[in-house]
Parts: C-alpha cells; structure tokens; sequence
C-alpha cells in the first residue's frame, strides 16, 4: 500500500487531511481536547463559511485589505524608484545606506506606539505602519537588483542616446524586475503580518480585531475560525502576487531565452 | 575610498539626527510627537541607571533566545524529516503550502486564549512563529540538495543513514543558516508584538507600552531604539557564528 | 570481468516510451582500457550510468565477475562529468580524497592512503585547499584521487576531460595513462572527442544514436606508453581516426555505416 501511496502524493497529502480533520472532530467531541478551549472541527469550519455571510465581516474585511493594500502600494511607488535610484547613484547609495541599516533591525511593529502618538489611532497609523515595514524589504531588493544589472545594457541604452529616465524605466527595471519580485513578494507577507499585528493590538475594526475579539468574548469557534480566515487571507494574497509575478516574469525569461537563441 | 563613503554615510546620519535636534529645540515639533534626540538619549541613560530599564531588557532577550533555541530544536530535525521522506512530504504538503504565507501572528490570540498571558506564552508564539520559518527552510535545503552530491555517495557505496549526514546535511547547511538568520528577525518582530499584547508581562515590548501609556514620549522612543539594538545586536553574534561554520560556502559561492 | 547483455533503457512519459538504449551487449576483458565514443545525445551517459549502478536498466543485465547487479557494485566507481558539483565544497581537498574510506579503515590509514593518490594525480600540497580554490583541471584530478583511493577494480568516467581547454586535457589524459599504468585496473571511458579515444585506449565502442546502440568495436593495436606527439604521428592514428569520425558522422545522422 505504501508503493501506491508513493505514486500518488497528492492522495497522501489529502488522506492526511482528512485525518486531521477527523481526529480533531473526535478529539474535542469525545473529550479527549477540552471543549472549553477548542471548538471542533465541523463547528469552527461551519462558523468559518458563516461569517463570510455576515456584513460586519465584510466591512472588517473591506477595512484590513484597503489599509495593507493601500500601505503596500504607496510602498511599491516610493521603495522601488528610490531603490533604483540608490543601486544607480553609488552617491546616493553611500550616503543613505548607513540610516537605512539603522532603521533596519527595528521591527516596524514596535513603532506602533510611535505611530499612534504621532498621527493618532486611525488608518493613517495603519497605512504608515505597513508603508514603513514593506518599503525597506522592497527598497533592499530594488537595489540588489540594480547591482545585478549587466552594466552593457546600461552603457548601450546610454549610447542610443537614452534620458536617465528612459534609462530607468527601459532598462534598469525589467532587468532588476527578478530580484524586486523576490522583495515584493516578502513585501506582500510583510505588510499582511504588520497589518494584522496592528490591528490586534489597537484597532476596533478589521479581520485581526476580529479575531482578538473573539478571544476576549471567550467566542470559542469564532477564534479558530478567524484565525483560518487570516490564513485564507494570507494564502489568496500569495496566490495573486505569485499570479503577477509569474506574468511579469514570463516576458523576462522569454526575452533572456531569444537573446541567446 | 571606502572609508571616504562610509564617512559620508556617517555625515548624512549625523545630519538628520542634527536636524531633527534642532527641529525638536526650535518647537517644529511638540515633545509629545517627536521628542529631540538628546531627550531620549538622557532618558535611555537615567532608565538604566535609576529604574529597571536593564531587568526588562533582559527579560526580553532571555524570551528571545529561549524561543530562538527551542525552535531550532524542534524545527530543523522537523525539517529534515519532511525534507527525507517523500511520503511524509507529500501527506504534509497541502498542509504546509495553506500555512506558509499565513501571518504567524494570527497565532496569538489562539495562545493567549490557552495559555493566559504568562512567560510561557510568550516564548511558544515566538518559538512557533520563528520555528515555522526555520522548518521551511531546512526542509527545501535538503529537497533541494544537487542530485550528483547523492550519486557521488550511491557510487562510494555510501550508506543512506552515514549519507544522510555527511552528504545531505552538510549540503544543506547554507539554506539552514538562511532559516535560522530570517527565523531571528521573525522571533523580533513576534516578541514586540506578544509583549505588547500581554498586559502585565514585563520585557521591553511591555515597557514600551507602558511608556506610552503613562505619556512619557521620550522613555518610549528609547525603549523602541533599545528593541532595534538587541536585535542588531542578537543578529550580529548569529552572523559572527554563521560565518566561522560556512566559511566553505561564503567562498564557494563568492561572497 | 565485466559483462553487458542486452541492455535497454526506455524512458517512459506517460503513454509514450523513448528508446535511449536498445540491446546493448558487450564483454570487456581485465584492466582493459575501452572507450565508449559517439555523438552528443546517444546515450552514452546512460549506458554508463546503467553499468554503474545509478539507474536502472529497463532490460537486461551487467554482470560483473560473475555477479548480475542491481545496485552500485562494490568494484565500481563512477567519475562525474561535472566535476565541480560532485566535489564537496565544504571539505577541504584531503578530507574530499579520504571520504570514500572514512569508517572502513583507521584513520592514520585513511590519511596515508589519501596522501598517496593526491601525489599520484599531482596535487600534493594542495591538501588544504578547498575545491572552489583550484582550478577546473585540478579539481578533477581531485575527482579521480578521490576515486582511486578505494582501489576499485573498474573506473568509470563520463567525459571527465570535456569542460577542460586542450592544454588541461593533454595532460590528464597523460597522467590519468601513468596512473592506469601504474596501478592497473578496467577503465570505462565515455568520450565524444574521437583523438582522446583512440590516444588513451586499447579499444573504442563506437555508439549511434536514436535509439543508442553499438555501432562498432575497433581494437586499437598503438604501442604503449602513448605520448602526445609520437603517438598522434603514427600513421595508424590517422587511419584510425579516419575511420571512426566516418562512423560518427553516420550515425549521428541517424543511419546505419
């Protein structure tokens, strides 16, 4: 049975699965897992597939998702021409690297307070505080990937007669564009794991409130199944950024294959 | 050169701590948003010496590592076992792949609502958030060891256990050590985040809260800065370790 | 001795089935140096790894002194082409020559045996280097100390000289010679450069391709020790290498000779 088991792993991976799900069924229903401190699996699926019919959710959902999307994209628009920029000027670079390794090690959760002192409890924290944690990754790899550029191309557009602007926007970003879908991906997680965390701590809307929530109201299945739509959350936001990637890089792998062909 | 440009780096540093001075003496900003540097400076040095500034961080730190171990502990032979046997890959696959890009915080709430708001809290949601990311790594580095490495051991006639760690581990060692090094910057930004949310707990996370709580701006900025120091810190004594053990990979691989 | 019978190697994708190999047979006597030649793509690489042990005929049989194998023979060892990835690269050259003994023999063992294949490839005084601190040629000299130091009784090689410049070649063919000579034992040798063939064997296998298979067996009657200009001036080098790079581009065309 193992020799079938082997070639068919997907079957394995789903027969797990459904074993998990089973013993944690019979586990909390027979008392073996405290039923104060678990809800059982039919429970907190169905109470999962419930909220998704609720309109408090949906607002909590609307509220996360606009605060991490908006905090992402603002960092995308500022970390990556800022990023090229200080792969491309060594001047820049030179001059900003040692502030930005300062900031660096700080973990953007713990200027929660700063942020709330400064601009107040509000989406401006929010949005600021996912800002902040996602441009440095985004930063990091846009000049990791300007240093990996072939320095031919730069010196050929240059001699086409090429503006800098040009230059960046033609060259220096589709060929850096590998290493900064790497940082836009640790992006991605980034700002869904500041976000969260932000809104577990201070917030009174939004699915990581939600779920403290539940835990503060001793709303059993309401953890468990808010904690499975923070990972559903996490997983369909891999999922698009893995969609965009594989696009844009499709047209980088096909231009690299006829270049050598 | 070299030193000419980190001169420079230094300069520009210097100046947006010197403007920021400036802006906090002339009263551009309030001491309640953005206190000037010297003031946290005098607070950082009159914390350590007069409160228990020095107990909370140690608190942490002692959080930190324990968690850190206890994660590598577990996760990197976890790991390697997904990483050995197909059959248990497989069966955990779908598993994993739903998890990965799970924001480990979400654990939290589940924690506190188990286990209170305890030390022992405290260290499982880092050591769970910090092993996690530990336990993907180690179990592509060995799914990912090349084919010839093991060839080279079926034609020596290489046993598969005496394979396994001469060969397979020590191949692998360089996307461990990756783990290991995100796994730590997971573990801070999890340990700021528990310590916020556990109330009466003590470490720096707490004292930065507190500090908050009580107004006291300047105190609270010198907790965050210590935060990003120890981190820093924890991390530089793990790159010096990195270093001395994948002496062999930082030249194979030219850097 | 070494003996191959009947050997297929299909590779099967779903419902359809390549044919890499079909009904390969051959014998090859004791401390026999043979080459296996033939054009890029058929097979050759297959067969030897089917010989080795490190994959699995679809059909037939290698029987080695008598014995039908099934997995990597005691006897045997395999040279990689790609010398650079089979090489650890977190061993040092000495501890890379002494893997294969370690926990088979005492360790002063292990050491002086190691020592003593390093100085036969030439590489003393490198013990202390790692593998990405030598060159390609010395690396693979590595490759081949490491090797020889279990003393196998068969040496299979899969193109080791064909990422190396001519000069490098030269002269690995020339030492790998002194080391068969010196301590003589079967050699294997999988080649497409049809001048290294004839230079270091005592016969060449010619293979065609699509599906893989023998296409001739030519002894090589050039007297011993081979010398790099002497030996490529013989007349019967030439008719030699006339006579194979006929064969080659036959059947790398896809015909019969």
């Amino acid at each position: 049975m193992l020799q079938a088991l082997r070639t068919r792993p997907q079957l394995c991976g789903l027969l797990t699965v459904l074993a998990i799900l089973l013993a944690w069924e019979i586990g909390v229903r027979s008392g073996l897992l405290n039923d104060k401190l678990i809800s059982p699996a039919s429970t907190t699926l169905l109470r999962f597939a419930w909220e998704w019919t609720k309109p408090d959710f949906y607002a909590d959902f609307v509220v996360t998702t606009f605060r991490i999307a908006t905090g992402f994209f603002l960092a995308v628009a500022v970390a990556i021409p800022l990023g090229l920029a200080m792969g491309y000027w060594t001047l820049l670079h030179r001059m900003f690297f040692l502030t930005v390794e300062v900031i660096r090690p700080i973990p953007t959760t713990a200027l929660l307070p700063i942020a709330a002192i400064m601009v107040g409890i509000g989406n401006t924290m929010y949005v600021s505080l996912v800002f902040l944690a996602t441009a440095i990754p985004i930063l990091l790899a846009s000049v990791d990937g300007v240093r990996t550029v072939d320095p031919i191309l730069i010196g050929s557009a240059k001699t086409l007669g090429k503006s800098t602007a040009e230059i960046f926007r033609t060259v220096l970003l589709p060929a850096a564009f590998p290493h900064i879908a790497v940082g836009l991906r640790i992006g991605v997680a980034t700002a869904l794991l500041v976000g969260i965390s932000a809104e577990m701590l201070l917030s009174s809307e939004g699915l990581g409130h939600r779920v403290v929530y539940a835990q503060r109201t001793f709303d059993i299945s309401g953890i468990y199944a808010g904690v499975l739509t923070l990972a559903t959350l996490g997983f369909a936001l891999n999922k698009i950024a893995m969609y965009f990637e594989a696009r844009a890089l499709r047209w980088h792998t096909q231009s690299k294959q006829k270049l050598w062909s | 050169m070299k030193r000419l440009s980190g001169l420079l780096g230094l300069a520009v540093f210097l100046a947006i701590i010197g403007i920021w001075e400036a802006a906090a003496r002339l009263g551009l900003v309030t001491p309640e948003q953005l206190p000037a540097p010297s003031s946290i400076i005098y607070a950082l040095v009159s914390e350590f010496r007069d409160g228990n500034l020095a107990v909370e961080v140690g608190r942490t730190a002692r959080r930190l590592t324990l968690a850190f171990v206890i994660a590598g502990v577990v996760c990197i032979p976890a790991g390697f076992a997904l990483g050995r046997w197909e059959l248990l890959h497989a069966a955990f696959r779908p598993l994993i792949e739903f998890l990965r890009p799970m924001p480990v915080i979400a654990i939290l709430p589940i924690a506190v609502f188990l286990f209170g708001l305890g030390d022992g809290m405290v260290v499982s949601v880092i050591a769970f958030a910090s092993g996690w990311v530990v336990l993907l790594h180690a179990m592509d580095g060995i799914r990912s060891v090349d084919p010839i490495l093991i060839d080279t051991g079926t034609t020596f006639q290489i046993s598969g256990p005496r394979q396994f760690f001469t060969i397979v581990v020590p191949a692998a060692a360089p996307h461990v050590f990756t783990g290991l090094r995100l796994g730590l910057g997971t573990a801070v930004i999890v340990t700021v985040v528990v310590e916020f949310a556990s109330g009466f707990g003590g470490g720096l996370g707490n004292y930065i809260d507190v500090s908050q709580g009580a107004l006291r701006i300047p105190e609270t900025y010198a907790g965050v800065g210590l935060i990003g120091l120890l981190g820093y810190l924890i991390g530089q004594v793990f790159l010096f370790a990195e270093h001395r053990l994948m002496a062999w990979h930082h030249g194979y691989t030219g850097h | 001795m070494l003996q191959v019978r009947n050997l297929s190697k299909d590779y099967r994708r779903g419902a359809t089935s390549t044919p890499a190999l079909t009904t390969i047979t051959f014998d090859v006597a004791d401390r026999q140096f043979v080459s296996i030649l033939g054009p890029s793509g058929c097979g050759k690489s297959t067969l030897l790894r089917c010989i080795a042990g490190l994959t699995l005929p679809s059909a037939g049989e290698v029987v080695v002194d008598g014995v039908v194998i099934h997995e990597a023979p005691e006897e045997m060892v395999y040279i990689f082409q790609e010398y650079g990835r089979s090489l650890f690269p977190w061993r040092r050259l000495l501890g890379n020559v002494s893997y294969p003994l370690e926990g088979r023999l005492a360790k002063a063992a292990v050491q002086e045996r190691a020592r003593k294949y390093i100085a036969m490839v030439g590489l003393t005084g490198f013990e202390s280097h790692y593998p990405w601190e030598m060159s390609g040629g010395m690396q693979q000299r590595a490759a081949i100390a490491r090797a020889l130091v279990k003393e196998p009784k068969y040496l299979l090689m899969d193109e080791p000289f064909g990422a190396l410049d001519a000069q490098t070649r030269g002269h690995l063919e020339d030492t790998l010679l002194q080391v068969w000579t010196g301590s003589p034992r079967t050699v294997l040798f999988v080649t497409h450069d049809i001048d290294e063939a004839i230079y270091l064997s005592d016969r060449v296998l010619v293979m065609g391709a699509r599906p893989g298979r023998i296409v001739e067996d030519i002894v090589i009657e050039l007297p011993r020790p081979r010398h790099q200009i002497d030996t490529k001036e013989d007349r019967r080098f030439s008719q030699y290498r006339r006579r194979l790079f006929g064969l080659i581009e036959t059947s790398s065309a896809g015909g019969q000779p």
